[in-house]
């Protein structure tokens, strides 16, 4: 009996998902498929962080090839630019595979990538221009300030929203990913638009059973990116050009409370914290959310999209019931979908959906990486409407690689077995 | 300490588009100290450079020299209004004066009290570039930006200039002071309230310049119907924005049923438009009162009624806000407290009443005349025998009065309470006889209700809301002068409109990220997030607070 399997890799904060697919092809027979999504995990400059470990990169890509065994792979999506999302192939091409060439190896047939990635996005987009260039600043200031003093970089949360949002660094792993299905197959994609036939997906992917529908982002994803909150970081410019900034002094004036001055200043360096957060929830709602659809079976991965990506969605009316479902944006309270949002995917609290499917859903986390994710009461909340799976859990606790979950074509059963061998 | 400080009279280029001569006037300001800053006691300015954060060089303080008399602040340039230092001493000037308009004898009668521990204002005039300004009571400070002007290359815009926006702002601080509870609100009337006091603030420190009255009125021939000068919040700010002459526009005939309710921004429009337009009646009634026999509004008596009108409605405005109930307050709470604060001191004398009871029903603050009926100056058995010097000295005595007139004080049974520090204030009040001081005691005691909590499912099924009672005793009769109270259990369709409202405003924060429980709402340090409202559950009851800080991060509104 032909099974669709969904492989979800511990590559701790951050996806790695093999999808293989059993397809029936005209003249008879079938044929396997396969789509990978991402890879990669959220990168720390502090060696040995806990969940950011490029050390689990390679018996998963070693995975991936092996199941290939020779065949292409048809489909490779990366969802979003955020490094926890783009490092882990070419990273291995690098560190994995140092003597050979991954891209031969994968045979990517076709890849899709978000609209705001493509080269020339910005050049089509003034607003998204201008988000982009209030992030560049903000940027730019926190440079400097861990120039001026490296001590506020130790902080380790704050130090992965930086990585995981710099587009300067993240930008060298995009353009590697662009490499591998050659220019001809790279797709830019985002929702279709009604009355724009270019948008459709036809020519863009090789399937011919499984069916394939993206519910986000819009094509112009500039309104994700909310106003930035000024930041008043107290650094001063070096004299000369490259001279190192430094931390500026002040001492509060003649006649004012010396506690409430620098509680002023104080209050005033909190935005960084926001701004970083802002930026982040702005490229996570900019996140590819695909539909498979396959033997009755609909399997949702929403890659990080946040609550105002699933707000647009319902306004579009994407939203209906699955049976699978990657939990956004690694458990956190804001990828979950809101409550109304949440009925229209998972509708009633029972493990089943309305045809009598099992539902089942896969989080793709580690503790202590982002602050407050995964969130406990987000996966409880999940546990009363599937049955829930963790690569924490469920996967590295218990000395394995991958969980599979196996969704036959009978439509009644989903075998789920965890497995390989970590590093 | 008595000295001049040279202040804009408008924003400066509005000033010069609509003509204006005159661009700065120089008020006296009298303070215990003035230091180099400029610094007082109860005001600072820190002038920190917006991008490195450095404090700038302080205006110097000097004494007099030659034929002055009075110490001054030396600017280097006193033509240059965009110099650094005449930035800083207008932002100065413009915050004292508007203070000095609240503490006016006739209009709070007391020296301002704020609503952070701490006897002094932060104030900083270039806080960096943004197109916005805020009043932030965790940091005890206002904070004006600056942006360019995307209609005008090189023209850069200074909030910090505006005097609208300077009073608006200062106008936020103030009433956190007196209205504390108001910071907290859940209800979106309540947090609209605060905007609409701030932008009438700015309306009354208009109609204050009497340089601003000239010049206007000879240009509209003694009318302000359609004088944006003084009707008009933000004008330079709004036409650099926005394409339009304002940010708001109190000229309006907004009604309840026009506006957004979960925005307090849109809300407040209605609060103030209602408001507005009681002045303009109030200076046309004057004006023609004042015309001489036979030539009705003459130009010649439009100043000085336009002065009267503008006195009235300062007093009018600013003594109903001691009058409110500790929490959350509705606009038909304020529509008591201004009627109530009226009937008081003139109880025959009720046109302006029937102005306001008409504006309040008509735009639907209100269903009917009736909902604004209060009961000013009367005797009551509780006041018998009350000591009120002990009233206001002894929290236990004060306690022991709120718990035995729990029924008074609209107090339900076995709820606890909170009685806040009693005020003894003294206003003065013209009547045709003269000026008479009226000396009260403010007694303000609150509690919290319990009411359904319907945003969504992943919310407290419950949230706390505050009301309270205002209860302030007439010194010399002992009599009540105004009992007001926000507690709605006799008002149903009041309190279903206020739920209803909460439930809006609350899912619109929910919905959008900017409310969120427990530690979801901190960073990862633990301390608060700026653009988020902590709210708690506590036994399955929300509790949110701060919600008045977001005032700035959900947006102004603006409208055609």
């Amino acid at each position: 009996m032909d099974k669709l399997r969904v492989r979800v890799y511990n590559v701790r904060f951050g996806d790695a998902i093999l999808v293989t697919v059993p397809e029936q092809v005209e003249g008879g027979g079938t044929e396997t498929r396969h789509i990978l999504f991402d890879v990669g995990n959220a990168k720390s400059s502090k060696q040995g962080g806990e969940g950011h470990d490029d050390r689990v990169f390679a018996p998963v890509v070693q995975d991936i090839v092996q199941e290939l065994d020779g065949d292409p792979l048809d489909l490779y999506i990366m969802t979003h630019e955020h490094w926890d999302h783009v490092q882990g192939l070419p990273y291995a091409d690098e560190h994995v595979f140092p003597t050979q060439d991954l891209k031969a190896l994968l045979q990517v047939q076709h890849s899709w990538f978000s609209g705001s990635a493509a080269l020339d996005y910005y050049e089509k987009h003034p607003e998204a221009e201008k988000a982009l260039a209030m992030v560049d600043a903000v940027y730019a200031q926190l440079e400097d300030l861990w120039a001026a003093d490296p001590e506020q970089a130790d902080d380790p949360f704050t130090d992965v929203l930086m990585i995981n949002n710099n587009s300067n660094a993240t930008a060298y792993y995009v353009d590697r990913l662009r490499l591998l299905a050659g220019e001809a197959n790279t797709h830019y994609v985002h929702r279709p638009r009604p009355g724009h036939p270019e948008d459709s997906l036809a020519g863009k992917h090789p399937f011919q059973e499984l069916g394939l529908s993206i519910w986000a982002p819009e094509e112009d994803t500039a309104d994700y990116f909310a106003k930035l909150q000024p930041m008043a970081l107290n650094v001063t410019p070096g004299e000369n050009e490259g001279d190192q900034p430094s931390l500026t002094s002040v001492v509060p004036p003649s006649g004012v409370d010396a506690g409430a001055f620098y509680n002023l200043i104080s209050q005033r360096k909190r935005n960084l914290l926001d701004n970083l957060l802002t930026i982040d929830k702005a490229k996570n709602n900019t996140s590819l959310v695909i539909l498979l659809e396959w033997r009755g079976w609909k399997l949702l991965f929403p890659a990080d999209a946040e609550r105002k990506s699933w707000q647009m969605m319902d306004h579009h009316n994407q939203l209906e019931e699955v049976h699978f479902l990657k939990v956004s944006h690694h458990g956190s309270d804001t990828g979950m979908p809101p409550a109304e949002m949440l009925d229209q995917i998972f509708p009633g609290e029972a493990q089943v959906a309305s045809d009598g499917r099992p539902r089942y859903a896969v989080v793709s986390t580690y503790p202590h990486t982002y602050s407050s994710v995964p969130d406990d009461d987000t996966l409880e909340e999940l546990r009363q409407r599937c049955t829930l799976y963790s690569t924490k859990e469920d996967v590295e606790d218990q000395g394995y690689l991958y969980i599979d979950l196996e969704f036959d074509e009978a439509g009644d059963t989903v075998i789920v077995q965890p497995g390989g061998a970590p590093a | 300490m008595r000295i001049r400080i040279p202040m804009m009279i408008q924003d400066p280029k509005w000033s010069t588009l609509e003509g204006l001569e005159r661009k700065t006037e120089r008020p006296f300001f009298e303070e215990d100290f003035f230091l180099d800053g400029p610094v007082s006691r109860r005001v600072a300015i820190l002038d920190l450079d917006p991008k490195t954060g450095k404090l700038e060089e302080s205006v110097p303080f000097r004494p007099p020299t030659g034929s002055q008399t009075l110490w001054r602040y030396k600017l280097d340039d006193p033509d240059d209004i965009y110099a650094r230092d005449a930035i800083a001493l207008n932002v100065f000037g413009t915050v004292l004066l508007t203070m000095k308009m609240f503490e006016d004898p006739d209009a709070l009668g007391r020296e301002l009290a704020w609503g952070f521990d701490g006897p002094q204002l932060l104030v900083i005039p270039r806080a960096g570039e943004w197109p916005n300004a805020f009043y932030q009571r965790a940091s005890r400070s206002l904070q004006f930006f600056f942006f360019p002007n995307p209609r005008e290359e090189g023209d850069v815009v200074y909030t910090s200039l505006s005097r609208d926006i300077v009073s608006h702002e200062t106008g936020h601080a103030i009433l956190d002071g007196i209205a504390p509870g108001l910071y907290d609100a859940i209800s979106p009337q309540s947090l609209a309230l605060h905007e609409g006091v701030a932008d009438l603030t700015a309306a009354l420190m208009a109609f204050r310049s009497g340089n601003l009255r000239v010049q206007v009125l000879e240009k509209t021939g003694g009318s302000i119907d359609d004088a944006s000068d003084f009707g008009s919040i933000g004008e330079e700010f709004g036409l650099a924005r926005y394409g339009l002459g304002y940010l708001r526009d109190l000229r309006n005939d907004l009604g309840m049923g026009d506006v957004d309710h979960s925005s307090p921004h849109e809300l407040s429009q209605v609060l103030s438009g209602a408001l507005y337009k009681v002045m303009l009646q109030l200076h046309k009634e004057k004006w023609q009162e004042g015309s001489p026999a036979g030539e009705p509004f003459a130009i010649s008596a439009s100043g000085f009624a336009l002065w009267k009108a503008a006195e009235q409605f300062k007093r009018m405005i600013l003594r109903a806000l001691d009058y409110l109930p500790p929490g959350e307050v509705s606009f038909a709470d304020y529509g008591r407290a201004i009627l109530a604060s009226d009937q008081a001191s003139h109880p025959h004398a009720g046109e302006v009443r029937t102005w306001i009871r008409k504006e309040w029903v008509e735009r639907g603050m209100v269903p009917s005349e009736s909902a604004l009926r209060v009961k000013t100056d009367y005797t009551h058995r509780a006041l018998e025998g009350v000591d009120l010097p002990t009233l206001i000295d002894s929290d236990w005595a004060a306690y022991q009065f709120a718990n035995e007139n729990r029924r008074l004080l609209r107090i339900p049974a076995d709820v606890p309470f909170v009685v806040e520090p009693r005020l003894d204030v003294s206003k003065r009040y013209y009547h045709r006889e003269g000026e008479v001081e009226v000396r009260e005691c403010l007694f303000k005691v609150r509690w919290v209700q319990t009411e359904p909590n319907s945003i969504s499912r992943r919310w407290p099924w419950k949230r706390r809301v505050r009301v309270g009672t205002t209860l302030a005793i007439d010194w010399e009769t002992g009599k009540i002068r105004v009992l007001l109270s926000s507690d709605r259990r006799r008002r149903h369709q009041e309190e279903e409109e206020q739920q209803e409202d909460r439930d809006l405003f609350l899912r619109h924060l929910a919905e959008a990220g900017l409310m969120r429980l427990g530690d979801r709402a901190l960073a990862h340090d633990g301390q608060p997030l700026g653009s988020i409202v902590q709210a708690e559950s506590q036994d399955g009851v929300l509790k949110a607070e701060g919600t008045a800080r977001m005032l700035h991060v959900i947006g102004r509104a603006d409208h055609g």
